[in-house]
């Protein structure tokens, strides 16, 4: 009776849970299957399959499915190959401020895409500001290139998608027992023989893993191709066009096929990291950057470093630069030549401007709370108990990480275009809510599996150790568990801040009048030809996601040296 | 006046049985020692003093007051885990005095008891030191000092000296003893190292697949051991099997052995200090109750002993003689030898 009675509250939590992310997250997944499934009202067409059948016997439909998978697969390679040698690059040569590069080059994922997607725009678009000093340069009589479509979506997601391969290849660099290496090299083993025999073979499941990431990510990418994409047409970018035209049967559709791929390789991805769970366990020597002994090679590469250094900081000094701009002045001239602090004080003076960044702060922060509110129980059942239902939470808080932006996005609209019994039999479609709800699911992976990181590190001999001192369950939660808790926490806080703050997909799909983003602010802006006013946003974020990536950094850190991490 | 008492304890995981109808008695005041192989039960035993498991079957008693059902923080027994689970995040002075700010109390009696443990572990000066600048030893001690101060009425120790190199754990085991007669506490240690049972216990238990195989005092436990388990993990034995035939143990090979207390019993068993190796034309000693001729396979140089293995038909017995500076009969591999003992060394022993 006892055991019962110390059961019932995670049986009341486990509950709750299960009926909040069935309620959020797989309701409205099966709805717009349900809304695939469903017969056009004005057709003769037998319920069942007919939306499918017409989709792929579409020209347009299967062009936009071509398009995103060969968009996704060539995501792959671009950033496989760019993060791969940018990480190799770092890690396995020594040259000077070695750690500042490093640093410098995982600036683009802490970034929203948006402001990247702009900043590019005014650096390699028609008119931006390296197309015109190239075109001047050769003196030639149009850009020098064409930014938009395919190639210039794909140089956008190589800039932002390439972290993953970085980080990845960077920590198996890293975890290289050194010793293994010189071992191969006394049996006689060449240098490159060492790198496809010993070193590759280690570095596969984090390419392995990195490549799934970002196909993943490339296939359900939204704003490169909504904004540069031109011509070239993906799933994505034709949701919203369906959507807009209000064929939600025809955005139903695209959503499932979308992301029926998207998880299709999320289970491959599972079984694999599965299959794979093995690691040094034998302590190492890690291994040492390879310093480089000819004068030439070590010049060519500190100026390789510098080189990219310039190249990952410019995005960032253009969207500086162009918030102090005056865009009237500009659009006569090749290079801005005024420059004031209208655009700043437009956003802080004129309510109209002011709104949406007040918007984004305010659901950023309504959606961190919200997430830790979600993932701290979720975590808890998942790695401190034994509940049976610990499965079902753990599939149902990861799933959104392997559903577009969109899908997420659509299918909130179809759960709550009518009465839904998970909110009351409220509509939410068209209210304050639905956005910040979209932000949520899109977040809640993140912050589900740092905390989960955190309870992780949480030994239980430390509670443990703290009952045996006298400390009740609730001096233990606060003097231990908190204190072990709360740089996963705080990180998963910011993290979740940042990532919502800047959001777009969402954005495009569920804001309203009452919750404008700044990211939709920032595109309107563009379109209104107010760069100055947009690069302002774009500054503001950057300074936003900087100073909590920062303090994420140093919450990290502290993390670490405290030997929580 | 017994302090612990365990009645008819029993624990399973799943399908597996921990421990079972354990029954124990710890004297007040002793050092008690659960010694045991890898996954024999001994530690979920300590986790069932302590209140992290509960038994599905009998009782727990501290003090004569049935503590079974007891959630841990109202046990008053300390414990000292084998990782020492020291908080990170506090300082030293700040982790002694967890389990006091818990209690209550006022600041400077909380501080005084600190300043009192910490002195006592030898750390005074320490307080202000973070968790991660000590060494092992020094965490060893935070948190021998942090149960200390809590004043419990039983101290665990779950090996909290297995983290440490073999000249601290030396160290550190002599200090751990006087701390403990000092204090006179109630203390009860986890190890599956003999070496350390034996030089520490008033008291071992010895455990074996969930069971205790033996309780006693370290010198009986290794002078009489009740079977072939305990005599080959406490200790080194040469353990053979043996039939009886008119009171004689006859090995496998032919061999026949006297026992001065004769069977029955499956194991006939001899420590390799008992084992004398001498010339074969010495002449034979009172002590020789049995000898044998035997072939020396191999010398081992252990520091204070010379170990030797001797094949005699098809068993190889060990003997340990001194390494003295006066030197004595020192056979090398090859060598042919005498192999004797005496009767009263033979321990005749169940399976």
């Amino acid at each position: 009776m006892l055991v019962d009675k110390r059961r019932l509250p995670l049986w009341l939590l486990t509950a709750a849970l299960v009926w909040f992310l069935v309620g959020f997250i797989l309701h409205p997944a099966l709805s717009t299957l349900m809304v695939s499934l469903a017969p056009d009202a004005d057709a003769s067409a037998a319920p069942g399959l007919a939306r499918y059948l017409a989709f792929f016997s579409s020209a347009n439909g299967l062009s936009a499915l071509w398009n995103s998978v060969v968009l996704g697969l060539l995501t792959v390679i671009a950033c496989g190959v760019t993060g791969t040698a940018l990480a190799f690059f770092v890690h396995y040569f020594e040259f000077p401020f070695r750690g500042v590069v490093d640093k410098i080059l995982l600036l683009p994922v802490m970034m929203p895409g948006i402001i990247i997607v702009f900043a590019f725009v005014q650096l390699y678009g028609e008119s931006g500001l390296v197309t015109k000093t190239v075109q001047t340069w050769l003196g030639l009589n149009g850009a020098p290139w064409d930014f938009a479509g395919l190639p210039g979506i794909l140089f956008v997601h190589t800039y932002t998608q390439y972290v993953y391969f970085y980080i990845a290849v960077s920590l198996g660099i890293r975890h290289i027992d050194g010793s293994v290496v010189e071992s191969a090299r006394c049996l006689g083993a060449s240098r490159l023989k060492v790198f496809t025999s010993v070193i590759l073979p280690f570095l596969t499941p984090a390419l392995i893993t990195s490549a799934t990431v970002t196909f993943m990510t490339g296939i359900g990418s939204f704003t490169a191709p909504s904004i540069i994409g031109g011509p070239y047409k993906v799933l994505t970018t034709q949701i919203l066009l369906a959507k807009a035209n209000n064929y939600m049967g025809v955005a139903a559709v695209q959503v499932v096929v979308l992301t029926v791929i998207s998880l299709i390789f999320f289970a491959v991805l599972r079984c694999y990291e599965r299959g794979r769970i093995f690691a040094a366990q034998v302590k190492g020597t890690p291994m040492r950057p390879v310093p480089i002994h000819n004068p030439l090679a070590r010049y060519a590469a500190r100026s390789a470093a510098w080189c990219l250094v310039a190249m990952v900081v410019l995005p960032f000094a253009a969207i500086i630069l162009l918030s102090f701009v005056d865009s009237a002045s500009w659009m006569v001239n090749i290079y801005p030549r005024h420059f004031f602090l209208d655009n700043f004080e437009a956003v802080f003076t004129r309510a109209r401007k002011f709104r949406p960044f007040l918007n984004s702060v305010n659901m950023s922060l309504l959606v961190a709370l919200g997430c830790l509110l979600v993932a701290v129980p979720a975590s808890f059942l998942i790695e401190k108990t034994r509940m049976k239902l610990r499965w079902l939470i753990e599939f149902l808080v990861i799933l959104p990480w392997a559903m577009p932006a969109s899908a997420i996005a659509v299918n909130l609209i179809n759960a709550n275009s009518r009465p839904n019994v998970f909110v009351c039999n409220a509509i939410l479609l068209g209210s304050y809510f639905l956005l910040p709800l979209g932000y949520f699911i899109k977040s809640l992976p993140i912050v589900v599996k740092i905390v989960h990181v955190s309870f992780q590190n949480l030994s239980t001999t430390l509670l443990e150790a703290s009952a045996s001192l006298g400390a009740s369950r609730f001096q233990t939660l606060r003097g231990v568990a908190l204190p072990m808790l709360s740089p996963g926490l705080l990180a998963g806080f910011l993290l979740v801040f940042i990532h919502s703050v800047g959001e777009y997909t969402v954005s495009a799909f569920l804001y309203t009048a009452s919750n404008k983003p700044m990211s939709i602010a920032m595109v309107n802006a563009i379109f209104e030809y107010e760069i100055g006013l947009s690069m302002a946003y774009g500054t503001l974020l950057l300074v936003l996601t900087g100073a909590l990536g920062a303090v994420v950094g140093l919450v990290r850190r502290d993390a670490l040296i405290r030997g929580e991490g | 006046m017994d302090e612990v008492v365990l009645r008819g304890v029993t624990r399973t995981f799943g399908s597996t049985t921990a421990c079972a109808e354990v029954d124990l008695s710890v004297a007040r005041g002793e050092l008690f020692t659960f010694l045991g192989p890898s996954g024999c039960g001994k530690t979920t035993i300590l986790r069932l003093i302590a209140g992290f498991l509960t038994p599905q079957s009998g009782s727990i008693l501290l003090g004569g007051r049935d503590i079974t059902r007891l959630p841990p923080e109202k046990r008053e027994v300390g414990m000292v885990f084998q990782n020492y689970a020291l908080f990170p995040y506090l300082t030293v002075a700040r982790n002694v005095e967890y389990g006091l700010r818990v209690r209550g109390g006022n600041t400077a009696t909380r501080r005084s008891t600190v300043a009192r443990y910490l002195d006592l572990v030898g750390l005074a000066g320490f307080e202000d030191r973070r968790i991660d600048e000590l060494s092992g030893g020094e965490q060893q001690r935070v948190a021998l000092a942090r149960s200390l101060a809590v004043e419990p009425r039983v101290l665990l120790l779950d090996e909290p000296l297995s983290n440490l190199d073999a000249r601290l754990r030396d160290h550190t085991r002599e200090e751990l003893r006087n701390l403990q007669r000092e204090l006179g506490i109630t203390t009860i240690f986890v190890t599956h190292d003999q070496h350390e049972a034996l030089t520490m216990s008033d008291s071992i238990a010895v455990f074996d697949r969930g069971q205790v195989v033996q309780t006693g005092t370290p010198v009986e436990i290794y002078g009489r051991p009740r079977n072939g388990f305990v005599a080959g993990f406490v200790g080194d034995t040469n353990l053979i099997e043996a039939v009886w035939r008119d009171g004689l143990a006859v090995t496998p090979g032919g061999q026949t052995v006297r026992a001065e207390h004769p069977g029955p019993g499956r194991y006939v068993a001899v420590r390799p200090q008992d084992v004398r190796l001498s010339p074969l034309d010495t002449p034979a000693s009172p002590d020789d109750d049995n000898m044998f001729e035997g072939g020396v396979q191999d010398v081992q140089l252990n520091g204070v002993c010379i170990e030797y293995r001797v094949r005699v038909g098809d068993t190889v017995l060990r003997a340990a003689a001194l390494n003295t500076a006066a030197g004595s009969f020192a056979p090398r591999p090859g060598d042919r030898v005498r192999v004797s003992f005496a009767a009263r060394a033979v321990m005749v022993l169940e399976g």
